[in-house]
């Protein structure tokens, strides 16, 4: 190997190597709980099979009379009514009591009975997605996820360098792990091996988590959504439409205003919202998959919501129905997605593992195992080398030296800003805190001197 | 390292311009303008055949071939109670249904109307002379806001 590829060789060495220390608990729970997360509905199906399942004996209720026993068990604002998808499926009524706190009511639709009641943030699923998506840390776990996502990319980018064979005579070590060649260079062929059959289906995972973060996410709704090539508005990102609040009824009615007497007060007649017997049956004669939520209007303008994600992108659906009319005035579908919203669509129901059923599912808990299995040798081939008075890295040297590797790193900063703003904080505590203190330079293989592009 | 610092950040800040509002709708749908007005206030007293109007407009223009329905009944009963009168379509464009009221108190009117693709099921209460304490109460529930409302003639 020449000197100047033995240089940049080191250079994008101590950037896995760096970014890898850091990250890497995170990722870790983010392999886990992604693992576990894959599973929400068997789960869920085991855990709650009392509160689930019924038997379908005579005519069902009215969803109002089912809405109206959920009340008898709590009291507060119905938010959202959920008819069983089939005919041994309990009704679910979320309700949300004065205080914030968010209940979910089973119903037995044929004998009217309250199966349990859930505390919404106490649901062992739920509790998982918290922390597979913003680590129970709300806005900051949100932008911390994002960026280890955005990191990881950059480790995969890096690995793939440091994997990418330079004399190797057999592809034993490079597409098999060398298995009787001692445990040293079984864990490093475990790691490096793996990494490269992973790093498609790693990459594809951490661009379709993506979408749901709060910034690079929201961007990439705001940017296809307004081109009209991606989602929807109301369904990702923007507001549903609203629905039209008629306050007086005659006074507008210049025909009524010839005719008839003006109205002594506004209180003698008004409008109404519909009914949720009315939503439900609009959603059967527009057909949208049983699977589907009704969700409440949140204020006067709200409308009902219809929505459905289940495990077919093909036949998710969000309608949206004017609370006072029912006119349902938007309706949206798979088909009516922008091209780039089909491709998220269908890249997020395979995230979670829905979209191809059982094989699915194996195929992204192999992804996950994959993931912590790379952590885990790759923490253990750092253990092994490092020395007491240091992290063990390669020592530092511009990047700048380094032309395809710096101009990647501008490129991703670009695509994913926070990778951007984390190398403006790298370059501030090199300044500020590296330059300055001789032993921590020293512990981390900094020279002396550097700016942040030595890092 | 400084105008790659800077390229960054004004990259991170354009990524947060933009925003999407209703108006964005109409990249992918039509929302429908429609508008249904049902007029209860010739519903005055306890007698039969009082009037009830309806108009449909799409787009600000009166639809004149709406097929519609009306159920009334009294909110302290179940809709299932309901009387369902035949609704028909008067020269100027409005729609009409002829309503028996045979007790006071409070009362739920509800059309159903179908007008080429659009279904609607717009619900009105009225109230025709004094209500009785249930429906007083019925009244204050329904109402928003936490007012006492005392309902009372026309």
């Amino acid at each position: 190997m020449k000197k100047s590829h033995r240089k940049r060789y080191a250079a994008i060495w101590r950037w896995h190597f760096y970014a890898g220390i850091i990250i890497t608990p995170i990722l870790l729970i983010l392999a886990f709980t992604g693992a576990v997360y894959l599973f929400k509905y068997d789960i869920e199906a085991a855990l709650y099979k009392d509160y689930y399942q019924v038997e379908a004996v005579g005519d069902p209720l009215t969803p109002e009379e089912q809405v109206d026993i959920a009340q008898n068990e709590i009291d507060g604002s119905v938010t959202r009514y959920r008819p069983g998808e089939g005919p041994e499926r309990s009704a679910e009524v979320a309700i949300t009591t004065e205080d914030g706190t968010s209940y979910t009511v089973f119903v037995d639709p044929y004998d009217g009975t309250a199966l349990g009641v859930l505390n919404d943030d106490r649901r062992v699923m739920d509790i998982i997605e918290k922390v597979h998506g913003e680590l129970m840390a709300g806005t900051v776990g949100d932008r911390l996820v994002e960026l280890v996502a955005c990191w990881t990319i950059i480790m995969i980018i890096t690995g793939i360098y440091l994997w990418f064979p330079r004399k190797a005579k057999d592809f034993r070590g490079i597409l098999i792990p060398r298995l009787k060649q001692g445990t040293k260079i079984l864990i490093r062929d475990l790691h490096a091996v793996t990494g490269f059959w992973w790093s498609g289906g790693l990459i594809f995972f951490l661009l379709t988590g993506l979408l749901w973060t709060g910034f690079w996410g929201n961007g990439v709704q705001n940017i296809t959504t307004m081109s009209g090539a991606g989602y929807p508005p109301s369904i990702w990102i923007g507001p549903a439409p609203e629905s039209d609040v008629k306050t007086e009824e005659v006074a507008d009615v210049s025909w009524a205003a010839e005719n008839l007497p003006a109205p002594t007060s506004e209180i003698l007649s008004g409008r109404l919202p519909v009914s949720i017997n009315d939503v439900v049956n609009r959603a059967q004669e527009i057909e949208v998959h049983p699977t589907y939520d009704v969700f409440y209007p949140a204020s006067e303008e709200g409308v009902f919501t219809l929505s459905t994600f289940p495990d077919q992108a093909q036949d998710e659906a969000t309608v949206h129905i004017d609370q006072y009319s029912g006119i349902t005035l938007a309706d949206y579908r798979f088909v009516d997605y922008g091209i780039l919203g089909k491709i998220m669509a269908l890249g997020i129901t395979i995230h979670k593992g829905l979209q191809f059923g059982l094989i699915n599912q194996l195929f992204g808990l192999a992804i996950c195992l994959g993931l912590i299995a790379m952590i885990i040798t790759g923490f253990w081939m750092w253990l092994r080398r490092k020395p007491k008075d240091s992290t063990g890295a390669p020592a530092s040297d511009r990047l700048i030296n380094h032309k395809v590797p710096f101009f990647i790193l501008i490129v991703l900063s670009l695509i994913f800003p926070l990778v951007g703003l984390s190398l403006i904080a790298v370059f501030l505590i090199d300044l500020l805190i590296l330059q300055r203190i001789p032993k921590v330079r020293k512990w981390l293989n900094v020279k002396e001197n550097r700016r942040s592009d030595d890092v | 390292m400084y105008r790659l610092l800077i390229l960054i950040l004004a990259a991170t800040l354009l990524s947060a311009c933009g925003s999407i509002d209703s108006e964005t709708h109409g990249i992918y749908t039509e929302i429908p303008d429609i508008s249904i007005i049902m007029d209860t206030q010739g519903i005055s007293d306890v007698k039969e055949a009082q009037p009830l109007f309806i108009e449909v407009s799409e787009n600000d223009t009166l639809v004149d071939d709406a097929e519609i329905s009306l159920e009334v009944w009294r909110a302290v009963e179940e809709i299932s109670a309901s009387e369902v009168y035949t609704v028909s379509q008067r020269d100027d464009g409005l729609y009409e249904a002829n309503v028996d009221i045979d007790v006071p108190g409070l009362y739920f009117a509800k059309a159903i109307v179908s007008a080429g693709n659009v279904e609607a099921t717009p619900l009105q209460y009225f109230i025709v002379g004094q209500l009785n304490p249930q429906e007083h109460e019925l009244l204050n529930e329904i109402l928003p806001g936490d007012n006492e409302h005392t309902g009372g003639h026309h």
